[in-house]
């Protein structure tokens, strides 16, 4: 996933465009963690995924795949 | 009115309605109580004296039979501060939403009025419900009232801590991610998140409205049940709904009780505080020989609820705030801030992703649980930390976690998949303070759990005040 690789300094930018008057370096250093975290939390998570039985059969919800 | 404090929700409306009591009596009791007390947990943001003994005087002028068809005849509950009340500010616990007034009742509001509820006030939260500690920069900090250095937990803190510190006999909360179950849990009450859709959200302040919920806080489970059914009948039905038919409902799932296989949760993602771990073993040892099968089981993807719920939680946050954000920014407090806006830096396809391992991890759940009545699990793997505390070491060899990213860590599944789940009190943490068995079960199984918690509760004398 792209996003897996947005930087402090991506982040930053795009919220300094909507943001400008109010953020700061420590706030966007923040958001910028938190995402490339989760983002690499579900890209395990597809693997994972990937890896496992492929069928459910639950059926309200099709084959069960991601 | 000596031993006012003694009563439960119950035993105050079967009163009410047989006349022993008058609703206005009760509600002066409370009220007063709000007052002189509030100022130790900070439950309370809004309290609505004029509003509540208005409505304790119409309770009071109602025949005998009115009264008795009133699920919650004058009944001193409180609701936290994301629901609207027409004519009230509900300010989110926000600065920035401080001139709100409210031009209607939600509906959650309606159905309780009209059930004959008395809502005393409007309790404080973690700002617009974003966070686990209901520390709150603008009204104050909640404090657990078992020990006011501690948080209350949250984001429903203040509805937990006025229902342990008896200021009301029930509450109203919201439930995204745990925020009914945590604050339930950290303050010794009882906390129900219904199934996914069970109750109308119009009129409450989303933050994530694929993921919100609203449950009652009580302190003990019939009352709890009682609060639930009123919150997901409709206004047709409320009639008939009765305290005897509440208990008598539990009452018959009690005898099944013993046919229920239970499963234990083995794959905790986090560690647990000592105290946590043994509560929860004493439960299991209890219960083992009580029910049909105890069965110890793994939970798929368990690591995986949480970055998935806070994907899709944030991301729609942010489409909830990016308005008033741009308006009101300084307005927000930075913790929540900081939050809500990293929901914008999510791409559209990443958010897609989520929702569907939503669905794909739903349906692992419902296997794993097919042959389950129950499945028990702490409800958090610590007990309450101390205000402004940020990290906590768990286990033998003393990790150290975010206390905002591990307070939800066991709650965020049911939340990710709807399933409902109870907190109960099951034990205490070596300084003293509650800890929240959490009591799971399959979509639209809420009669299996509180049957299920009421037997507990019974047996193991879990009901517990500050």
């Amino acid at each position: 996933m792209w996003a897996m690789h947005i930087t402090a300094e991506y982040v930053s930018s795009v919220v300094m465009k909507k943001f400008s008057k109010h953020l700061d370096s420590s706030e966007a250093e923040s958001i910028a963690s938190f995402v490339s975290t989760t983002n690499s939390a579900l890209e395990r998570l597809q693997t994972r995924v990937d890896e496992s039985s492929p069928s459910c059969d639950i059926p309200f919800c099709g084959d069960g795949t991601a | 009115m000596s031993r006012l404090h003694e009563l439960s929700l119950s035993d105050t409306i079967e009163k009410i309605q047989n006349s022993e009591l008058s609703s206005i009596e009760i509600t002066r009791y409370f009220l007063d109580k709000v007052k002189s007390k509030n100022s130790r947990t900070n439950a309370f943001i809004n309290i609505l004296d004029k509003e509540a003994m208005r409505a304790a005087s119409q309770i009071d002028q109602l025949s005998a039979n009115e009264r008795k068809r009133l699920p919650l005849c004058g009944a001193p509950i409180a609701i936290k501060d994301l629901f609207d009340m027409q004519g009230v500010v509900t300010t989110c616990g926000s600065l920035s939403r401080s001139d709100h007034v409210a031009e209607q009742n939600s509906f959650l509001v309606k159905l309780l009025q009209d059930a004959g509820a008395i809502i005393l006030g409007k309790l404080n939260l973690h700002e617009f419900g974003l966070g686990a500690t209901s520390e709150n920069q603008v009204f104050g900090n909640v404090k657990n009232p078992w020990n006011i250095e501690f948080i209350a937990g949250g984001s429903s803190g203040g509805s937990a801590a006025a229902v342990a510190d008896g200021l009301c006999l029930g509450s109203l909360g919201t439930d995204t991610g745990g925020s009914v179950r945590i604050p339930a849990s950290l303050c010794g009450v009882v906390g129900l998140k219904p199934t996914a859709g069970r109750v109308d959200l119009e009129g409450v302040f989303p933050l994530s409205k694929s993921l919100d919920n609203a449950g009652p806080l009580a302190s003990n489970v019939i009352d709890c049940d009682l609060l639930y059914r009123v919150m997901s009948g409709s206004s047709l039905q409320i009639h008939d709904i009765s305290l005897r038919d509440s208990a008598k409902k539990i009452e018959d799932k009690r005898t099944d009780v013993s046919k229920f296989s239970v499963g234990v949760m083995e794959n905790l993602p986090v560690p647990l505080d000592e105290a946590v771990g043994n509560s929860f073993d004493g439960i299991v040892s209890v219960i083992t020989g009580q029910v049909s099968s105890v069965i110890r089981l793994n939970v798929p993807f368990a690591e995986y609820y949480k970055p998935v719920s806070d994907l899709i939680m944030l991301c729609e946050a942010f489409a909830v705030h990016e308005e008033l954000l741009k308006s009101s920014y300084d307005k927000y407090g930075k913790d929540v801030r900081a939050r809500i806006l990293s929901g914008g830096f999510f791409s559209a396809v990443e958010y897609i992703k989520a929702k569907q391992f939503q669905e794909y991890l739903t349906c692992r759940l419902m296997n794993a649980l097919e042959h389950l009545d129950i499945l028990l699990l702490p409800t958090t793997p610590i007990g309450a930390t101390k205000i402004g505390q940020s990290t906590a070491s768990i286990g033998v060899n003393a990790k150290v976690f975010d206390v905002r990213q591990i307070l939800p860590i066991f709650t965020r599944p049911f939340s990710l998949t709807g399933f409902p789940a109870l907190s109960l009190p099951c034990g205490f943490t070596k300084e003293g303070l509650p800890i929240g068995l959490q009591v799971v079960s399959r979509p639209f199984q809420e009669d299996s759990i509180l049957a299920f918690a009421q037997v507990l509760e019974t047996g193991l004398s879990l009901r517990l005040k500050p």
